[in-house]
Formats: structure tokens, sequence, C-alpha cells
């Protein structure tokens, strides 16, 4: 019998890495350079954990097992229930006050009006679902630093939008994804109704307003392939289209990695065929930068959104009241789409401008100080 | 140290040195192996293999000399301090330096293990313990063989270089070692290092949720994962030795069912117990000296730091204590006397195993005996708790012999083709597991 199983495990530890090697030969990095580097076991390990067979099904295992065991925590995801939460690390001071600073170093040369939002995570929303010595960590402390960021720019003239209470106050309603670190539609448009009180001349149509279409079920995002718990439970995608007749037309033009792609929908829902890439039905994803035209609009202002991936949740439905949005990405935008946007902001084409991001972003990133860059460099000038 | 579990060691190294073992011809397998020790040594840990040949080579340049002036004593008395102050500054030196470079008490990557395996067999050469005329491949391999290089064992080159002229390993043997590898990989990576991280984690656990209840629980979760992180590391050597036809000894017998301190050492690591003891001869290995010796280096093999020569310190005092003041007491109490005074020292030590400072150790014994004006326990300790309760438990179990009776139980009363199949499905089930916690 041990001759046997010698001969079985023989061939199970021959076939497997012959199986790795050969499925992703095209992605092994030079074995050369990485012994020259001192890092081949690490590239060699990293390879084999890749391609290796069964490895979603076995991932999904050992997560079970753990969880299993007790554990609730896996790759910074709480397990909830059937719902996974980001963990959220506590803020870094200098990236908060870097970024704080440039928000208002911004304001005060824009000509249009600038408000901040800052977007809570669904740890601070909802809590009920963490144990009770998060609440002293994360969770508490984000109502707080959101009001702390808020007094700063309070005083430097940033108007600013609660999106904390907005959220909180429908924390029982389905508002953030289960499996993708998000707000779903419902969130966004939570979020919209709490800028309508703050954006000019904007008027906050109700729920019955809006066809909701619910276009996928089983929608499994990012937070489980970090941490594929097998009780999750899948997530719905929602579109919220605005009941009009006729029908308004938007042009989306989204500029990402030097390529330019238009959609003449809000929502090109033939992304859905797309494995990985469901999520790009709202504005066909996040790009450095995409631009929303609306026909047939009464209104004649323009609006700049600076934001995150967050931002794809409440766009869509401030398209309703612009003729143009445009969204940056500052972790994203190459000097051709800076340079553009600036131009813009110099010749006041924006009406209003909303730097809205993330709490996670806003506290672990450089992205929103990188708006400074839209003002103009030393030795040029907007036109006045 | 996690070098040895790794899916490109599981699935790519391992088979390797297997192909490299079957493909050679015997008289030709030293030198493969050797190979294949140096290149794997090279791959993770490069920095250090120019200084550990260096130390080697300095070791067969001594039994050279040694050979050629047998009749001389003098000159091979030379030989022999040259070798132990080379050997123990090589190790002072390079612990310095690996210290420095991995910002923590870590040992360098086969560093005891290639300089105690030198020195040891200069001083069997010197004692006229093996053959004068010393083979160097064989002499390279026994200092660099690959599984041992993570945490030993240690063996007499008497013991281990006679193997290398005799017939290969059967399927069945290595059939056995693969199991047994897959144990001790098991054991080190899926319960040791996470218990480790429980450790951790309760270690830095912040200021305002201490307890006292965490303290202890740290301290349990630290002893548990130092035994099987490096009887696991010792397993996986012995497995990998028994594929390729070389007999590796145990190096750890369930410590913590220890009747005495005493026998804590001759369960714990103790091929570095016997290797002192071979060293020092029986005339000073039960002297104050000889005990000290054992403490400290047993401390000192985890890695320099404070904590661990503490330790190593503290089990010596008991261990004097048992040997010249209360000798016959240990050996006349009761059993369960015994394992309740041996476990309740031993825990206490990991009190001091882990800190890097006299005052971290203070400050943590205080705590543990409630000095420290603290909770009984917090919200966060439950919840660390009820997270790792398995490892917790499955530790525990592994660190008693409660698993290894039952199997000997079962081997009595179920056939014997029914014992093999279910030991292949537990293998199966092992490497499964194993690969899928290391994706």
């Amino acid at each position: 019998m041990k001759r046997y199983f010698a001969i079985i495990a023989a061939l199970a530890l021959l076939a497997i890495p012959a199986f790795a090697l050969g499925r992703g030969t095209a992605a092994m990095p030079l074995p050369a350079r990485a012994v020259l580097e001192g890092g081949l076991p690490e590239v060699v390990e990293s390879h084999i954990a890749q391609s290796f067979p069964g490895r979603d099904a076995l991932t999904g295992w050992s997560l079970a097992i753990r969880v299993l065991g007790g554990q609730r925590e896996y790759n910074q995801i709480f397990i909830s229930g059937d719902e996974l939460i980001p963990v959220l690390d506590p803020p870094l001071d200098y990236q908060v006050s870097e970024n704080t600073g440039a928000i208002l170093e911004f304001a005060s040369q824009s000509r249009a009006r600038v408000y901040t939002m800052i977007i809570p995570t669904v740890s601070a929303i909802r809590q009920q679902s963490l144990p009770s010595f998060f609440l002293g960590q994360s969770v508490f402390n984000q109502r707080q630093f959101i009001d702390q960021v808020y007094a700063e720019m309070l005083g430097g003239g940033v108007s600013t939008v609660d999106a904390y209470s907005a959220l909180l106050e429908h924390r029982e309603q389905y508002i953030f994804y289960r499996t993708e670190n998000n707000l779903t539609s419902l969130g966004g448009f939570h979020l919209y109704h709490a800028l309508g009180g703050h954006l000019d001349g904007m008027a906050r149509p109700s729920l019955q307003r809006y066809d909701i279409e619910h276009v996928m079920y089983g929608f499994f995002g990012d937070l489980y392939l970090r941490s594929p718990f097998q009780n999750a439970r899948g997530d719905i995608l929602s579109i919220f289209r605005y009941r009009r007749t006729p029908p308004r037309e938007y042009i989306v033009t989204i500029h990402r990695g030097g390529q330019t792609r238009t959609y003449h929908t809000l929502f090109p829902l033939h992304k859905l065929d797309l494995e990985g890439r469901e999520m790009d039905i709202f504005m066909g994803g996040l790009g450095a930068k995409t631009v929303i035209t609306a026909s047939s609009l009464p209104f004649s202002s323009n609006l700049l959104v600076i934001g995150d991936h967050t931002a794809l949740a409440f766009v869509p439905f401030l398209a309703n009241h612009y003729r143009t949005v445009t969204l940056l990405d500052l972790s994203q935008v190459g000097e051709e789409e800076i340079y553009a946007v600036a131009l813009d902001i110099g010749r006041d084409f924006y009406n209003q401008i909303l730097i809205a991001y993330s709490i996670e972003t806003y506290m672990h990133y450089p992205y929103p100080a990188r708006i400074l860059s839209l003002l103009p460099q030393p030795g040029e000038y907007w036109e006045y | 140290m996690a070098v040895m579990t790794g899916l490109a060691f599981v699935y790519v190294a391992l088979p390797v040195a297997v192909a490299l073992y079957l493909l050679f011809p015997a008289g030709a397998r030293p030198g493969a192996l050797l190979g294949f020790s140096l290149a794997y040594y090279l791959l993770v840990g490069p920095e250090m293999l120019p200084y550990m040949l260096a130390v080697a080579a300095a070791d067969l340049a001594a039994l050279a000399i040694m050979a050629r002036y047998d009749h001389n004593q003098k000159t091979r008395e030379a030989c022999l301090i040259f070798s132990v102050a080379k050997n123990l500054g090589a190790i002072l030196v390079f612990q310095g330096m690996a210290t420095r470079w991995q910002a923590g008490p870590e040992t360098a990557l086969g560093l005891y293990v290639v300089t105690l395996s030198g020195l040891g067999c200069v001083l069997e050469a010197y004692r006229r313990q093996i053959p004068k005329d010393i083979n160097p491949i064989h002499f390279a391999l026994y200092c660099f063989f690959f599984p041992r290089l993570a945490a030993g064992p240690l063996i007499t080159y008497r013991d281990f270089v006679p193997q290398l002229e005799q017939s290969g390993a059967t399927p069945g043997q290595m059939g056995k070692g693969f199991c047994i590898f897959l144990q001790g990989a098991v054991k080190f990576r899926l319960l040791g290092e996470g218990l480790h991280i429980f450790y951790d984690t309760l270690r830095h656990i912040p200021p305002e949720e201490v307890s006292v209840l965490g303290v202890w629980t740290g301290i349990l979760a630290l002893g548990l994962s130092v035994y099987l992180r490096f009887s696991g590391c010792a397993d996986m050597a012995r497995g990998i030795g028994g594929m390729l036809g070389l007999t590796l000894p145990k190096n750890f017998d369930y410590p913590y069912q220890a009747k005495s301190v005493g026998d804590f050492f001759a369960r714990f690591n103790f091929s570095l117990t016997g290797y002192i003891r071979e060293v020092l001869g029986p005339r000073y290995a039960d002297g104050l000296i000889g005990l000290l010796v054992v403490g400290v280096a047993s401390g000192l093999w985890f890695g320099l730091s404070v904590g661990r020569l503490v330790w190593g310190i503290y089990l010596a005092l008991f261990l004097l204590l048992e040997r010249r003041l209360y000798p016959g007491f240990v050996k006349r109490a009761h059993p369960v006397f015994g394992r309740v005074y041996a476990l309740t020292v031993i825990l206490l030590s990991f009190a001091m195993f882990g800190a890097n400072s006299l005052g971290e150790i203070a400050q943590t014994v205080t705590i543990m005996f409630g000095f420290g004006d603290l909770p009984l326990q917090s919200d966060r300790l439950g919840y660390l708790l009820a997270s790792n309760r398995l490892l917790l438990i499955a530790g525990v179990i592994l660190a008693t012999s409660a698993l290894t009776k039952t199997g000997a139980f079962l081997k009595t009363r179920i056939p014997a083709g029914a014992t093999a199949v279910l030991a292949f499905i537990a293998s199966l089930i092992l490497l499964v597991l194993l690969s899928a916690f290391l994706l």
C-alpha cells in the first residue's frame, strides 16, 4: 500500500507543477532576473498559487474551515452572517492632513463653488453587525473623523455634505453591497438626495419617479474574491432610470489608459456578459475621465465630480440635472486629462465642483491631494 | 523558517530532489544532493551562503590538518581549539548580522546547523570516533543537507555519513517519509504559524484592552506555537530524509507531558541537548556549567534575545534544583504532581521567551499574577478566543500523545490492510488541506 501511495503521491506532486507551469508560461517572469534579484522562490510560489488546479474551490474550503474554527475575519474582511464587511484601518494622519490642505488650497483659488462629501463605509453604517470592541476603533471614529475634517473645511469656505447621516437614516435598507466594497444604486440614491440640499437648483425626485430594473442576481464582487466565504449571499445589481416621456438620452465618453470609449446610455448592460466586469454596467466603469452629456435638458450648468469608485453609485442620478457631468478619478488621470480639465476650470466651464471620496480613500491614499495639479502651475494664470 | 512549506517547495523543490535521488546512481547521490542543497540555500538564504561555506571550509581544513598530523597531539588540540573558537565566534557574528538584517531575533537560516555540525565533526575526529580521512562531499552534505537547515535536528557525523553508502530508500520508505513530511508541514504551517499569529495579535493588543487572561492566553499560544513550529520542522526534515534514504533522529517527544524540568529537556529539542552532552562529555555535562550551557543554548537556539537567554537560565536553575537540591523528590513524586509542577514551570517560562527586555518580562509576570491593576478579561479577548478556538484545541491535542496513542490502539484492532488504506486517505486529506491553506 505504501508503495502505491508513493507512486500516486509522486504523480500528483509532478502533475501539479507541470499543470501550473504549463497553464501560465506566458505570464512566468524571467527566472534569471528573479534569481539575480533574489526573489525566485517568491516568483515561483506566486505563479503556482495563481495557476493551481481547483484554486477557487480550495481557497473556499480553507476559508470554510477557518470559519468553522471560529474565525470571523479574513484578509481584513469581517464575515457577518451572509455579508462581508471590510475592516477599516486607522487613518494616516499625514495623508489626511495633506488631502485636506490640498482641497482647501484648491477651493481658495477656485471661482466655482466647491463641495466636499466624505462617504462612510459599511462598517460604520451597519455597526450592529460587528463585535462590540470594533465600535471603539473604526466605527465610532468615522463619524468623529468626518466631523473633524468638515470643521476644518467649513473654515476654508468649502461646503460639506453629510453623507453619514443620509446613509445611517436608511441603514436597514440594501444600501451597501454584501460582496462588493461599494454602495448599491439605492445607497447612491440616498447620497444624491443628500447632495440635492446643497447643489444649486436641484429638485429631488422621489423614488417613485424611477423605474428600477434588477439586471443581475447572484453577483459576487471584489470582497468575495478576497474572502470567498461560501455562505456569502450574492448581490443584486439594479439600475434606476428616471421616468420621463420621451426618455432622456445620454452620451457617456470614457477616457481610460489612453483609449476613449463612448456609450449612448448610462447603463451599458452588455457588460454583464463580461465575467468580472459586471460593475461596469454603471457608466461603463470608472475611467480616468468620464463625461456624461445629456440631451434635451432645460439646464445649462456643468458639474465636475472628483472622486473614486463610490461615484459610480450616485453620479447617474446627478446626470439628470446638468448639461454635462465630468467625473475625474485622480488615481488614474494622465497629463492629457489633467490639462483638459484644468483648462475647463480656468475658463469657468464648471459651475460646481464636487469632491466626493470614500473615507477609506481619504484616510489612506494621496489621490484627493492631486487636485492641486488642476490649479494653474507657477507662471500660468487662469483667465479672468 | 517557512521555506520548507511553501507550494514551490512541496510541488517543485521536493519532487526535483527526489528525482535527482532516483536518477543518480548510489555513488553519485551525495554529490547530487549536495548540489541541490547548495542551490536551495542559494535561493532561500543567499546572503549567508558565502559565510557558511567559509565556516565549513575552515572546519574541513582543520580536519585535513588533523588527519595529516595524526600523531601530533598538540596540532590536533590546536585544530580543535581553533574550530571551537571559530564556530562560537561565527555564531555570535552571524547571528548579530542576521538580527540586524531581519530586525528581530530570528535565527539566520542554517546558522546553528552548519556551525555545530562542523564543530561536532572536528570533535568526533579529535576523539577518533570517525575515520581520519574525511570525504569533502560527505562532510559538506552533512553540514548543508537542506531539510536540516531550518531547525535541525542535529545528528553526529558517525550516524549520518555511513547511511550515504547504504542502498537507497524503497518506495514504501519514500511513501512513509512523505506522510511524515506532510504531518510536519501541517503541524508547522497550519497550526504552529496560526498560533504564532494569534500570540502576536494578543501581544500587540492596545494597552487599554490588555487583560490578565489575555496575557495567560498569549503565553499558552506562544508555548504551543514554539513546540508545533519546531517539532513540525523536525518532522518535515525526518520525512524528507526518509524519502532520500537517510534516517534523521526525532527531536521532540511531547515535552509538555514532562514530569520534571529535566524530563522536559529530555523531550524538547533533544538532539541539541544530546549534542551538548556529547561535546562536554559525561564529566561536565551534569555539572553546574553543563546544566547552564544546556539551558542557555536551548534558549539561544531560537534566536539571540534577552528573553530567550533568561528563558534558558530560568529553566537551567530548575534543572539544577532538581539535580542537586531535591533529586529524589522529583522521582518519588506522583506522576500527576510531576506533570502539574513541570507544566506550571514551563508555561511561566514562556512569559520570558517572547520578551525583548528584562522590563518586559517583569511587566508580563506582574500582569499574569494580577498585580497590574488590569481587568480579568476584555471584549477583544473574547472575540479573539472565539476566532482561534479550533487552533487552540488542535494545538493542545497535538501537544499531547493522545492522537499517537489512539493510532497505536487502532492498529491493534483494525486489520493491517485497512490501516494502510486509512493512512493513505488521511495523507491525501493532509495534502489537500496543506495546499488549500498555502494558496
